[in-house]
C-alpha cells in the first residue's frame, strides 16, 4: 500500500520538523483492508505497552509457578514449568530494559533475584522428595513475580502519563530513548547471569527488545523521510547480523572483548539513525 | 438471491439459535460465516475471552534469535483504552470481538450502529461459535504432531476457561511464510486439519 500523504506536507515536515503540538496523520487505509494502522500516539504507547505487558507476563508466569508449588506439584513437573516460565520472565524483562534509559527511577528486578530464579531451576535434586529444591523454586519465583509486578506497574504508569501527550513530542521522545539506550552501552552492563552462561541471552534480549520498537513507529518515519527509514532498517539488520555472528557459541562476554566492541559499533550506528528520526519530529 | 440464500441458512440453524432475534446487521455479518450446520466458521469465540494476555509473549521470537528458522511477531492494535495485543483476524487486526467487528464491517460496508447492535452481534456470533473439542485423542497423536515440528507455531500449550482446558493450537503470532505476515491459524476446531491426507500431522502412516 503506497501512502498518499500530501507531498507538500511531507516536504514541510522534512524541512522544518514537526511542531511539538502537531498531530501526525496516519497512513491512509484502503477500502476492504483488514489491517488497521495505529495512530502515531498509539504506536508510541504500543511500545510502552509491549514493555509493560511483557514484564507483567513475567509476573503472571512467576505467580503460576508459586501456585503450582503450593498445590504440591511433583518436582519434575514444577522444574519443567519453572524453566519454561523463566525463559519468558527473563527475556521479557530484559527486552524492556530500554525504558530505564529515560526513566531510571522505575522499579527494577534486582540482580540477586534474577540469579536466584535461574539457580533454582538449575539445581540438582538432592533432598527427600526434592522438597528443598521445590521450596527454593517457590521462593525465587515469588520474589521475582513480586518485583516484576512492581516494575510492570511503574511501566504502565508511564503509559498513562503519556496519554495526554502530543504525537510529535511522543514520537521524538521515543527515538531519543532508543538512541540513548543503545549509545549508553547499558545493554552490555550488569550481566548478573554470567555464572549460568547467559550473558549472550541477556544482551540479545536487551538489544532486540529495543530494535523491536522500530516496527510500530516505522510507518511514520517512512511517511516523512524514506531515506532515514531505509537507513534504520539497514542499521538494524547490521546489528542483528552482528549479534548472530559474533555471539555464536559464546556464553560469557568479556566487557573489553572484541564481541562487545563489534556490537557497540553497530549499536552506535543504529543509535545515530534513531537520532535523525527523532529530529524529524522535534520542534 | 442473497436474501433467499440467507433464508435457507437461517432455517438450517438449531431451534434454540433460531429462537433468538437477530438484527439485520448481525444477519449481514453471519451470512458470510455460516456453515451448513447452522453454526459459524469461527470456533471458540467464548473460550477466546479467556486466552491469557501473556499467551503470545510465551512464544514470540521476532528475529529468530533461537535459530530454529521460525520468526514470529505479536501485534499491537488500536483498542478502546489504548493499544492492545491483537488476537482476532488473519492479520491479528484486533484485540476484541467488537474492534474486529468494526474493522470487518468497514471493509464490507456494514455499519454497526451503536452498542446495542454490537451486543446483539456479539451474542449472535457467540451463540453459533462451536466450542472447540480437545484436538488430540491420544497422547501419541500429540507427540507425533510435536515431533513433526507442527507445534513450533501450532503450539500445544493449554489454557483454562470455566474449568475446561483448551488447546487452540496457535501461538497467536504473525509469521511470514512468503505471502506476507499471517497469524498462525488456530486449529482447535479443525480435526481434518490434523488428519486429512496432505495435512496428516498425526496419522501414523505419514
Amino acid at each position: 500500500m503506497r501512502p498518499t500523504f500530501p507531498a507538500f506536507l511531507i516536504a514541510l515536515a522534512a524541512s522544518t520538523g514537526f511542531a511539538q503540538n502537531d498531530t501526525i496523520a496516519a497512513p491512509p487505509m484502503e477500502f476492504g483492508n483488514y489491517d488497521p494502522t495505529l495512530s502515531a500516539k498509539e504506536a508510541v504507547l504500543a511500545n510502552w505497552e509491549l514493555a509493560a505487558s511483557g514484564i507483567r507476563a513475567g509476573e503472571v508466569l512467576g505467580r503460576k509457578i508459586v501456585t503450582l508449588a503450593d498445590d504440591g506439584a511433583s518436582y519434575a513437573y514444577l522444574v519443567r514449568q519453572a524453566s519454561f516460565a523463566q525463559e519468558t520472565m527473563l527475556a521479557r524483562y530484559h527486552a524492556a530494559a530500554w525504558i530505564y534509559a529515560g526513566e531510571p527511577e522505575l522499579a527494577r528486578v534486582d540482580g540477586a533475584t534474577l540469579r536466584a530464579i535461574v539457580a533454582s531451576t538449575s539445581a540438582e535434586c538432592s533432598t527427600e522428595g526434592c522438597e528443598a529444591e521445590s521450596a527454593s523454586i517457590r521462593s525465587a519465583f515469588a520474589a521475582g513475580a513480586e518485583q516484576l509486578g512492581a516494575a510492570a506497574v511503574d511501566a504502565r504508569s508511564e503509559i498513562l502519563e503519556r496519554q495526554g501527550g502530543v504525537d510529535a513530542a511522543l514520537m521524538s521522545e521515543q527515538f531519543v530513548m532508543m538512541a540513548d539506550y543503545l549509545e549508553s552501552g547499558d545493554w552490555s552492563r550488569d550481566l548478573v547471569l554470567t555464572d549460568f552462561g547467559m550473558d549472550v541471552d541477556v544482551v540479545a534480549n536487551r538489544v532486540v527488545g529495543t530494535i523491536a520498537l522500530w516496527r510500530n513507529v516505522e510507518p511514520y518515519v517512512g511517511l516523512v523521510n524514506q531515506d532515514i527509514d531505509n537507513a534504520i532498517n539497514a542499521s538494524s539488520e547490521q546489528l542483528l547480523r552482528a549479534l548472530r555472528r559474533e555471539t555464536r557459541g559464546v556464553d560469557v562476554l568479556d566487557p573489553d572483548g572484541q564481541v562487545l566492541a563489534e556490537l557497540k559499533v553497530r549499536a552506535d550506528e543504529l543509535a545515530a539513525e534513531f537520532r535523525r528520526a527523532s529530529a524529524l519530529f522535534a520542534s | 438471491m442473497r436474501k433467499a440464500l440467507l433464508l435457507v441458512f437461517f432455517l438450517s440453524v438449531s431451534d434454540a439459535q433460531a429462537e433468538q432475534p437477530i438484527s439485520t446487521t448481525a444477519e449481514q455479518c453471519l451470512s458470510c460465516h455460516r456453515t451448513p450446520s447452522g453454526a459459524i466458521d469461527i470456533v471458540g469465540l467464548e473460550a477466546l475471552k479467556s486466552l491469557p494476555q501473556e499467551w503470545p509473549f510465551l512464544f514470540e521470537d521476532q528475529f529468530d534469535l533461537n535459530g530454529d528458522g521460525i520468526a514470529g511477531t505479536m501485534r499491537f492494535v488500536s483498542g478502546e483504552n489504548g493499544p492492545r495485543i491483537g488476537v482476532f483476524g488473519r492479520s491479528l487486526a484486533a484485540g476484541r470481538f467488537e474492534d474486529f467487528a468494526h474493522i470487518a464491517g468497514a471493509a464490507h460496508g456494514i455499519e454497526i450502529a451503536g452498542p446495542e447492535v454490537m451486543d446483539q452481534l456479539r451474542a449472535a456470533f457467540e451463540a453459533r461459535s462451536p466450542d472447540p473439542a480437545f484436538p488430540f485423542s491420544t497422547r501419541a497423536e500429540q507427540e507425533r504432531f510435536e515431533a513433526r515440528g507442527c507445534a513450533s507455531c501450532h503450539v500445544t500449550e493449554t489454557f483454562e476457561h470455566e474449568g475446561r482446558h483448551y488447546m487452540p493450537l496457535s501461538d497467536f503470532l504473525l509469521h511470514d511464510v512468503g505471502d506476507g505476515p499471517r497469524r498462525t491459524t488456530p486449529l482447535w476446531g479443525c480435526s481434518t486439519c490434523l488428519t486429512a491426507p496432505g495435512h496428516a500431522a498425526i496419522s501414523e502412516d505419514n
